[in-house]
């Protein structure tokens, strides 16, 4: 056996397409040892429907149909945060299962594990998004276009992979400090949740906190998708969804140069097989 | 450049003190070892003795708090990214696979991180796969094998690489006494393609069986490094000499003479085995046997468990 190709060295900056295709491979495999069709269905689907549904209704207690249809698609967009947010649990789990100390001293660079990890959360996040959007619109008799809809796949994934890079550098973060990854995923999905237009304008905000929002996920995305969604002009809103990737890019840096650190900071300290 | 395959001078670990944990622990203190290529050098000692921590320094999960070490010629500090492409490390638990997940998988996903992706990376895995004896069970999951199949699937993911050089860190650990013989016997064959191995353990017979060479280690120190065949002669415990006697006079008249530590009775009846103090006494506890008639005898040197036991002490093999 021996004479097989010598592991390339990776660059730091360098990501690693054979590791991100095999990485969602396994993490599709993954999902589907918990989730059937129908148990995503029943558990998963009903219970976000219901949560976008309770966010729409209140518009209807304020008798308002553009209340009802900012809430609506505020809260069906988050959904797409929330789920690739969840790369947290993910990067606490390697660890848990001692997986995280071969990803860390893995020949391939740390941007390629931090991307690679989890990624299948952000194509269950736009499916999740994708219909709760879809369902809702239509059970809210709310306007529907169909070229709307599918102009905001592409802007959901976008707001997708920021998300997946956002909570990556999250999860660095709890490289550093395990067993508090449950809060560090609250705290940061909430930080979106409320400051990024989901439930109330970023206008509403006072001027340091709506800056502030400017760097997180879903701000710039979530303004495309409403201005796809009412009609509005595509240029404006490709304006705004591009912004979205360059958050991301941001994160994805952050997260990378924070990995880096925690690892080194672990290797020291003699922290990375332990939870 | 050395051709040692592991090199390590003057190795230290402390690790500091932390909530839990007020003192500072020093793990290995002042390391000396080498590893010559293409054997199984065993690293033996009880738990706590240091082993981990020294396998996890030679595979850069860990970093020194002072000396240096070298993995095919590559330190681990400077040169991590040059250790880490050509070593495989392989553990004794079910940590470190994706349980949930089949064979097949795992294994892939762990050859993409070494570069091997597309057809390269599948015809590694199926070649590995093979070679561990799992091509029936390829598509189950890891957490629907026996330990013993776990453990073949760790040794595969640790060979994904086609390392030159794999750490087994107690490798058959909890496994039963079939699945590690044949554990034992898989790693002999790998040891015929030239890889060179370092494997920790508290087995003593799994030392014996495997290994050329043997380091002892307990409390972060090196208590010895030998040939498996050369412990005995090169430590200083007494030579054994084992005869049958049907007198008791015999017994009491060796246990007098000075010239043994003790006789103690084996399992079979009318057999006993005399310690003699020295090499030398040796030729003469033999000529006092000869001269009591007693021409039923035979020497050897002691175990590895013996010589283990005396090392290490009292520790012994308290986990």
């Amino acid at each position: 056996m021996s004479g097989m190709n010598q592991a390339p060295t990776h660059r730091f900056w360098l990501p690693n397409r054979g590791v991100l295709v095999q990485s969602i491979a396994l993490g599709i495999a993954e999902f589907r040892t918990f989730y059937t069709l129908r148990a995503w269905l029943a558990g998963w689907f009903v219970r976000v429907l219901a949560q976008v549904a309770f966010f729409a209704s209140i518009g209807l207690l304020l008798h308002s149909k553009d209340q009802v249809r900012y809430l609506l698609v505020g809260n069906a967009v988050a959904l797409v945060c929330l789920e690739a947010t969840v790369v947290v649990l993910t990067m606490a789990a390697e660890r848990f299962q001692g997986t995280l100390e071969l990803l860390a001293t893995s020949p391939v660079g740390p941007v390629t594990v931090l991307l690679g990890r989890g990624l299948n959360w952000v194509l269950t996040g736009v499916v999740s998004s994708a219909l709760t959007l879809t369902l809702l619109l239509l059970v809210f008799g709310q306007t529907l276009s169909v070229p709307g809809l599918l102009g905001c796949l592409p802007v959901l994934l976008l707001i997708g992979l920021t998300s997946h890079f956002y909570g990556s550098a999250l999860g660095a973060i709890t490289l550093r400090f395990p067993r508090v990854e449950w809060m560090v995923l609250n705290v940061g999905f909430m930080m979106p949740m409320t400051l990024s237009g989901v439930n109330v304008p970023v206008s509403f905000w006072p001027t340091p906190l709506a800056a502030l929002a400017q760097v997180f996920p879903v701000t710039h995305g979530l303004a495309a998708i409403r201005t796809i969604l009412s009609g509005g002009s595509m240029s404006h809103a490709l304006g705004q969804a591009a912004l979205e990737p360059m958050v991301g890019m941001g994160w994805l840096v952050i997260g990378a140069l924070l990995y880096r650190r925690m690892v080194e900071s672990s290797r020291r300290r003699g922290s990375l097989g332990l939870f | 450049m050395t051709d040692l395959a592991v090199e390590v001078r003057g190795l230290r670990r402390v690790y500091q003190a932390r909530r839990g944990a007020p003192e500072a622990r020093t793990a290995l203190d002042g390391i000396d070892l080498d590893v010559v290529p293409g054997q199984i050098h065993g690293l033996l000692g009880p738990n706590g003795a240091g082993k981990t921590t020294l396998v996890k320094i030679l595979s850069t999960v860990l970093l020194p708090t002072e000396g240096t070490a070298r993995v095919l010629g590559y330190d681990v500090v400077e040169h991590r990214q040059d250790v880490r492409t050509r070593i495989g490390t392989v553990f004794g638990s079910e940590r470190g696979l994706y349980a949930r997940v089949s064979v097949r998988r795992n294994l892939l996903f762990w050859a993409s991180l070494y570069g091997l992706s597309g057809r390269v990376g599948r015809h590694r895995t199926e070649q590995l796969i093979e070679r561990v004896g799992l091509a029936e069970r390829a598509d189950d999951r890891v957490e629907e094998l026996s330990k013993g199949m776990v453990q073949r699937v760790h040794l595969a993911r640790g060979l994904i690489g086609d390392p030159r050089m794999v750490f087994l860190d107690e490798p058959t650990t909890g496994l039963d006494p079939v699945a590690a013989l044949d554990f034992r016997a898989l790693l002999g064959e790998l040891l015929a393609e030239g890889r060179t191995f370092l494997l920790t353990t508290h087995d003593l017979d799994e030392a014996a069986a495997l290994c050329a060479e043997v380091t002892v280690i307990d409390r972060g120190t090196l208590l010895m490094t030998s040939n498996v065949r050369d412990v005995g002669r090169r430590l200083a415990a007494p030579d054994r000499v084992d005869f049958d006697a049907e007198d008791n006079m015999v017994l009491e008249k060796l246990r007098g003479s000075g010239l043994v530590n003790g006789v103690s009775e084996l399992d079979k009846p009318g057999r006993y085995r005399a310690e003699a103090t020295s090499k030398e006494s040796l030729t003469s506890v033999i000529r006092l046997l000869a001269d009591e008639g007693i021409t039923s005898l035979s020497t050897s040197p002691p175990t590895l468990e013996e010589v283990y036991l005396q090392l290490v002490g009292d520790r012994g093999m308290a986990v």
